[in-house]
């Protein structure tokens, strides 16, 4: 057997054997083993929340958004709930984990890997998780903590590796034969880059490529509304992970006319500055040109005539003619595009498969639910408010994770 | 007024023969007059100049220079910005820039051509005279080859090639030095006023350097060495442009070395430095500095993104340019060398913006 080549970032688990060889051996030791304690057990729980407490209490994460916001899900409460529901009893149904799970986490978002490889080690799964090498402090951080907390959960950590290493095709092709469940986060590239790695045959495998996420904001009720809230709302789905994550905002789609829509934009464009005022938010000063010219080059390539409305800052904004259509393209980094509909339908039939993550306003429940429907059926996976852009929910891109992780036994009598 | 009128004003006086007020004022009639050309030539110029400028209307002599359009240097590797149709292309110059895999093309016309050629002519006068000098290329003469299409390095060099004679290139086509030609061309050459060209990193790391592991000093004495193309390799080195000068007339033996700031974007209008080694924007050019996060402009003395204007580019919209570069201005109209106009220093490049995309996992 070649050894193979990987670092390992963290193995969560004392083994006796040095680290070089720890995923070879893990590998090997749980091909065909199934975890002693039950899916969605108390002691599962009890881990998870350890660790949420374990961020919560570290000052140095504190005024990390996306850190406090992981702490936030991992409350017991939260962890109790979601893992009630879960192994809810289907009559004639038994739920079982899928046993081996592989996670190709994303670079972009530090703590996704954790959601994915929570609700798969509730779910009672042997997890290796592969984290970008591009994976910054954050990461290493949150997985010192992981590392505690296993040292009170030592038989439940040595069930779960977290490893990170390049473009090693052996390293992803064994951890896809040992797997039952490979899922890939991180954009269209990489499953492409994945899919050519040949998957056991006895594996399901999530995917979670590109996408593409806006507003739908009714005009004139957000003229009409005190909107300090939705702004502060607004303004944290945006520059939570400079906004370049799948779930972003990039684009608001505004319903109403032509006045309304005018006026609504500079609203909303005054509102986000004053958050980041009071927030004090800083912009990284490698952004602002790198934007502008992104938004040069998007006015030069677009027809019809745009506006750039740089005196809100940090933010820049591009306003589109009448009918623009919705495009698709992004650039991060708080340039927020606007374009004006006359009704819901009309961005509902414009909703494409790439369409994940629409935050809504000032629409009533049934026009959502009908918006949800017909833009669902394109494509479109969540609407939410605004503000829960980013919220991790165990239903994403359309499919709930707790069922990609587990499998439904029929039992008759 | 026509444009060419208004640049034949500027051709009649000397390069840095007016103080900075004087000038400006100049230069802001011409460049709202370019505006609004490129404005019309250029759709997508057009739409950039509408779209966060609101049009040319308003623009005038009047105009501050800080108030004119610019348009960040990126653009000219993602948008085909051409101010002439494309029969009148003469040559294409190309540049990747630090940024990748980009490259930025900028199309010069016959016209444009030779303003670039005239704007140059006229700074090299002031510091090297009238006559054409014996010239020692360091570089490789495979850099400018291809007569049609140049990379920033062979616009350079052919650039300069016009104010010597004889010229030789001091490295072969592997970039390792030619001792034996350049020790045959200094000794046939012994005491002229020679002519160096070349870019601060190679000179430094092919030359400099080169002689420096052989042990061999060059007598060229009467000789200047101009030099160009960013600092960010030997800032790495912890090599300052004082390092360089001392290095080179240590090794070289020159007598004057000059740095100069230019980009394929501008070609000919370059910023040369004056002799308290400071980068000084001749007549037909001028800088603004802005605060990289606001975009507005910053008070003399204070650090920020560099933007370059010139009276040149006629066959693409490269007039007004927000680059990458960092700077600051530390003073208007150098009284002691009697160069009129601002001058500045370059302290570095801006990092590249980090947006890390939803799609890039496994690249990483």
């Amino acid at each position: 057997v070649t050894p193979l080549q990987h670092s390992l970032v963290s193995v969560v688990s004392v083994r006796a054997s040095g680290l070089d060889a720890g995923l070879e051996q893990f590998l090997d030791g749980t091909a065909d083993a199934v975890s002693d304690s039950r899916p969605f057990s108390q002691v599962r729980v009890d881990a998870a929340a350890d660790f949420g407490q374990r961020l919560s209490r570290d000052p140095s994460l504190r005024g990390d958004v996306a850190a406090t916001a992981l702490a936030f899900w991992l409350r017991r409460g939260h962890l109790e709930q979601l893992s009630a529901t879960a192994s809810h009893q289907v009559p004639g149904e038994v739920r079982v984990p899928v046993g081996r799970v592989f996670h190709i986490a994303p670079s972009n978002v530090d703590t996704l890997f954790l959601y994915s490889w929570v609700v798969a080690f509730l779910a009672g799964n042997f997890n290796v998780v592969r984290l970008s090498r591009a994976a910054g402090e954050l990461a290493a951080r949150l997985l010192d903590h992981l590392s505690a907390t296993f040292e009170d959960f030592p038989k439940l950590g040595a069930e779960n590796v977290f490893i990170t290493y390049g473009h090693d095709d052996e390293v992803t092709s064994a951890c896809s034969q040992w797997c039952t469940c490979r899922i890939v986060w991180g954009g269209s590239d990489t499953v492409a880059a994945i899919r050519k790695v040949e998957l056991n045959p006895h594996a399901v495998e999530r995917v979670f490529p590109t996408k593409f996420s806006y507003g739908v904001f009714n005009a004139s009720s957000y003229l009409a509304a005190d909107t300090r809230h939705v702004d502060q709302n607004l303004f944290g789905d945006i520059v939570m992970f400079d906004q370049a994550t799948c779930a972003s905002p990039h684009l608001i789609a505004w319903i109403g006319r032509q006045t309304e829509y005018s006026a609504a934009v500079e609203k909303v464009a005054r509102g986000l500055s004053a958050v980041a005022v009071r927030r004090g938010y800083e912009i990284d000063a490698s952004i602002p040109l790198y934007r502008l010219g992104r938004a040069f080059e998007y006015v030069a390539k677009s027809e019809g005539r745009c506006e750039i409305r740089d005196e809100y800052p940090p933010f820049l904004h591009i306003r589109e003619p009448d009918s623009a259509g919705l495009n698709r393209v992004t650039c991060g980094g708080g340039l927020i595009r606007h374009v004006r509909f006359d009704t819901l339908t009309q961005v509902a039939e414009l909703a494409r498969p790439e369409d994940q993550t629409i935050v809504h306003f000032g629409f009533g429940r049934e026009e959502l639910v009908r918006f949800a429907a017909a833009a669902g059926a394109r494509g479109v996976d969540r609407v939410v408010r605004v503000g829960a852009a980013l919220a991790f929910e165990p239903l994403w891109d359309g499919e709930d994770l707790i069922h990609v992780v587990t499998r439904s036994v029929r039992v008759s009598g | 007024v026509t444009l060419d009128a208004l640049i034949a004003d500027l051709w009649a006086m000397p390069p840095y023969g007016l103080p900075y007020a004087a000038k400006t004022r100049l230069l802001a009639g011409i460049l709202a007059a370019l505006t609004r050309h490129h404005y019309s030539a250029c759709p997508p110029y057009r739409a950039m100049v509408d779209a966060a400028f609101a049009g040319v209307d308003a623009l005038s002599s009047a105009t501050p220079l800080e108030a004119l359009p610019f348009v960040p240097t990126s653009l000219f590797k993602s948008v085909e910005l051409r101010s002439v149709p494309e029969a009148e292309v003469l040559k294409v110059l190309t540049s990747s820039g630090t940024t990748g895999q980009a490259v930025s093309r900028v199309y010069l016309d016959r016209h444009t051509a030779r303003l670039q050629s005239i704007a140059l002519v006229k700074l090299m006068n002031h510091f090297i005279g009238g006559r054409r000098r014996p010239m020692i290329v360091v570089d490789s003469p495979g850099v400018i080859k291809d007569r049609h299409s140049y990379s920033a390095r062979g616009a350079g060099i052919l650039g300069m090639l016009q104010f010597g004679t004889r010229p030789v290139y001091a490295l072969k086509d592997d970039l390792s030095l030619d001792v034996e030609v350049l020790q045959e061309y200094s000794a046939s050459h012994a005491g002229e006023p020679i002519l160096l060209f070349g870019f601060t990193f190679i000179i430094w790391e092919k030359l400099i350097g080169e002689l420096q592991r052989r042990n061999i000093r060059l007598n060229l004495r009467g000789g200047v060495l101009f030099h160009s193309g960013g600092w960010k390799k030997l800032k790495d080195k912890f090599v300052t442009n004082m390092d360089f000068r001392n290095a080179a007339t240590d090794w070289l033996g020159v007598a004057s070395v000059v740095n100069f700031y230019g980009m394929v974007e501008q070609v000919g209008s370059v910023f040369f430095e004056n002799p308290a080694g400071f980068l000084q924007a001749p007549l037909f050019s001028e800088i603004i500095i802005r605060d990289p996060r606001t975009l507005r402009t910053v008070p003399d003395g204070v650090p920020g993104l560099v933007q370059v204007l010139s009276c040149l580019p006629r066959s693409y919209p490269g007039h007004s340019l927000l680059t990458e570069d960092v700077g600051v201005v530390r003073g208007r109209d150098h009284v002691a060398s009697g160069m009129g106009g601002t001058y500045f220093e370059l302290l570095g490049r801006l990092p590249t913006a980090e947006i890390r995309g939803c799609s890039d996992t496994f690249a990483a």
